[in-house]
């Protein structure tokens, strides 16, 4: 019988999380040129290696955003923006569908204050810090959170490939954390809140299901390997040791 | 005009011994429309063969009916995923239970009955949510080496309920029976199931009185559909979780006690309540058993089972039936002792075979929410027995209730009501009286109404864990009505005369003027204010 169950490379899975993480991230932001440029360049290299994915459940919601993204041209970009516009500016914070977790979860009181100095340390302890390129955007900023995480998924790729593996924990667990205290907390309601906004058939109703399909994975996902310790803290082990 | 029903791929492994697959195949599909059926090579060696078949033929569903009892649930659910379809859109059944036993003609009536009711079961599949499936490695703890470091194991995916907004009331009662505090509330006072914590074990299905959990692997639509087909059959069903059918069926004297039972695989006992059994009965079922839990059950569901077991025995009873133990039982222990139970319930055929109404039960839909499953069932059953029935059965177990109220010194306030989740204590008020009422179908011993009276240290609310045929068959009756007291100014009510003589009652020894005892009992709102203002 053919080995109907397949295993898959985690430098690989780490790189590919990475690119999801970023093209959910720039889904979210303003389209301006530059960034619908990006966008568009992740989304190019992703179908070049989304098929690697096809075994997990965010896959078809994945393809979908990417055939989404394949369809639109040049004369389409406008719409976007003003579609984008509609969903997450108009009312600045106070819109339905407002893109910071702070004003998701906080309020405008001391705890959104402490969500965001929480976000902050995450940053820091990672040594990563606002560039330029975020614009006025706090670091709550949905696309500033995926962004943090994507960078942490190149983190844990270059950690494997290297075989560093106190490095490779280190970051898993950093990546835990950050989705468990705050990337999953928010962003399937911020999904639900566009997804009712829009509709089902656009790249932000595409994008919607897809991040919330990409967060219930991710946080299985990182979950599992960091609980079965697929990191390989045990590089001590004699290699084909059959513990 | 009525719709087509869904199509469903039905793959049958060339193996099936003692059965001509092709013209199998044939009354399969002359007995069922919307199947497309076919004969796949191996199909329990080759699940890549069953799922592409399914997607070739244009279906969302898939139903695989397996020559060997080796299910491959997690080899059909990759390659389900890598061809597009949900990780739960197919059922796997093994047809062994009909293969020939002695060299006799194998039991194709059974085996048909058998993938209609998995058919249908997957009829009502209404799909997997990203947010309910776990990951979960196939073979944990082999990991320890470099290549941990660079590969990922083998996976599956397990699938969590998840509460639906729009039919959840807000009770709580699935939150109660999580043993594994799986279920919190958020803010917004909407329930949510915590994936990772979540073991499968269906407790808060059974809790749920009003099926607002989404279950893909085990809903209760699916079951009712499923059941509906294999009770209609008249044969004897055999209702166990998955991990110890396996058992079973891997013993080969238990599988021989198996030949001839209709198997509903659940996930977990812990969500078949006693309504359960009696669906079935009352579907047309000859017998039920139930497969208890071994010892290494971290769910122990054996006693439970056994307490509902004895239950709805004592129900059988109290209706008339001469031979409840045959009708129901817990079959457990090793398979040697299982496949006795099975064996033996199955030589007493003769005996059991005779529920009165058969024709009419086998027409009846199935339904497994409580308490319509256990208040239905009881109707029904007692219909065929030729009712009236007196007598009533007092248990701990029974998924029913009985709420009394002390006339003297019920105030019908409406506490009760207001908390009652499923509408079985109802308070009406028109200017004339407010009437609380109950209704013995609806109630399902949440024990919510009994701390919210007011005048609970008087017991004036009690509730009885018991199910009585009569009760339930007069329907909603009237607990107690009390006139209401009008304003002695304006002639607006005021509240219930009960509940007005019991404030008095309690302002009795109170030191206060009888003015102002006068006023709160005597005047409405707007009249006492009006003369607190003069």
């Amino acid at each position: 019988m053919r080995d109907t169950v397949i295993s898959a490379d985690l430098i690989e899975l780490a790189r590919l999380r990475g690119k999801i993480h970023l093209l959910l991230g720039l889904g979210f932001r303003y389209p301006a040129e530059d960034d619908f440029e990006a966008l568009m360049t992740v989304a190019n290299d992703l179908n070049e290696v989304i098929e690697r994915a096809s075994d997990f459940t965010f896959y078809p919601a994945t393809i979908a955003l990417l055939d989404e993204l394949a369809g639109i041209g040049e004369a389409d970009v406008f719409r976007i923006q003003e579609t984008h516009v509609d969903i997450f500016q108009l009312a600045g914070e106070r819109a339905p569908c407002a893109p910071y977790e702070s004003a998701q979860m906080g309020g405008a009181g001391r705890l959104a204050g402490w969500i965001i100095a929480d976000i902050e340390k995450f940053y820091a302890e990672a040594g990563l810090a606002l560039s330029g390129r975020a614009g006025r955007e706090p670091p709550d900023h949905v696309a500033l959170e995926l962004e943090f995480m994507s960078a942490l998924c190149e983190m844990e790729a270059v950690a494997r490939a290297e075989q560093m593996a106190d490095e490779v924990e280190r970051v898993l667990s950093s990546e835990l954390a950050f989705l468990e205290r705050h990337v999953c907390r928010w962003l399937p309601r911020l999904a639900r809140q566009v997804e009712s906004a829009t509709s089902s058939d656009g790249f932000y109703g595409k994008l919607a299901v897809a991040t919330r399909a990409w967060v219930a994975h991710e946080r299985g996902f990182v979950g599992l390997i960091a609980r079965e310790r697929l990191f390989a803290r045990e590089l001590a082990a004699p290699v084909g040791d059959p513990r | 005009m009525s719709e087509s029903p869904e199509l469903v791929a039905v793959a049958l492994c060339s193996e099936l011994g003692g059965f001509d697959t092709r013209a199998f195949a044939g009354q399969l599909e002359s007995a069922e429309p919307g199947l497309r059926v076919e004969v796949v090579q191996d199909l329990c060696s080759n699940p890549e063969a069953g799922v592409q078949f399914a997607h070739q033929a244009g279906a969302r569903l898939l139903v695989g009916g397996l020559c060997g009892h080796e299910t491959r649930n997690v080899e059909f659910q990759a390659w389900a995923r890598r061809a597009g379809l949900d990780p739960y859109a197919f059922d796997l059944v093994s047809l062994r239970p009909c293969f020939a036993a002695d060299g006799a003609a194998p039991l194709t009536e059974h085996a048909v009955f058998l993938l209609r009711a998995a058919v249908a079961r997957m009829r009502e599949f209404r799909g997997s949510r990203p947010e309910q499936l776990n990951m979960r490695l196939v073979a944990p703890g082999k990991r320890v080496s470099r290549r941990a470091l660079i590969t990922l194991p083998p996976w599956t995916y397990d699938a969590a309920p998840m509460v639906d907004p729009a039919k959840c009331v807000a009770c709580g009662l699935c939150e109660t029976a999580c043993a594994y505090d799986a279920i919190s509330r958020e803010p917004t006072g909407d329930r949510v199931v915590d994936t990772a914590h979540c073991l499968g074990c269906g407790q808060c299905l059974a809790a749920c009185p009003v099926d607002a959990l989404d279950w893909p692997v085990g809903s209760k639509v699916q079951f009712e559909a499923e059941m509906g087909v294999l009770a209609s059959s008249g044969g004897r069903l055999l209702i166990g979780c998955a991990s110890e059918l396996a058992k079973l069926r891997s013993d080969s004297d238990a599988d021989a006690a198996l030949h001839g039972w209709l198997p509903i695989e659940v996930p977990c006992m812990g969500m078949v309540t006693a309504g359960w059994a009696l669906q079935a009965l009352a579907g047309g079922a000859a017998a039920v058993a139930l497969v208890g839990c071994g010892e290494h059950c971290h769910f122990d569901q054996e006693s439970v089972l056994r307490e509902r077991v004895d239950y709805v025995r004592d129900v059988l009873d109290v209706l008339g039936e001469a031979h409840p133990d045959d009708r129901v039982l817990v079959a457990t222990g090793e398979p040697a002792s299982v496949a006795d139970a099975l064996a033996a319930t199955a030589a007493r055929d003769v005996a059991v075979s005779a529920l009165p109404g058969t024709a009419d039960r086998a027409r009846r839909a199935i339904c497994l929410t409580e308490p319509e499953a256990t208040a239905g069932a009881v109707l029904a059953l007692v219909d065929d027995f030729g009712g009236p029935v007196e007598g009533r059965v007092d248990s701990a177990a029974s998924p029913l209730a009985l709420v009394n109220v002390h006339i003297e010194t019920c105030t019908t306030c409406g506490a009760c009501a207001l908390v009652c989740p499923t509408g079985a204590l109802k308070l009406e008020e028109n200017d004339d009286a407010t009437t609380l009422s109950f209704d013995a179908t609806r109630c399902i011993g949440c024990m919510r109404c009994a701390p919210s009276c007011p005048e609970f240290e008087e017991q004036t609310l009690t509730v009885d864990r018991a199910t009585d045929p009569m009760a339930l068959g007069e329907g909603r009756r009237e607990l107690k009505r009390a006139e209401v007291g009008l304003c002695r100014n304006c002639g607006k009510p005021v509240a219930p005369a009960a509940m007005l003589a019991r404030i008095e009652r309690l302002l009795d020894d109170d030191d206060r003027t009888p003015a102002l005892m006068d006023a709160l009992t005597k005047l409405c709102i707007e009249c006492r204010q009006l003369a607190a203002s003069l």
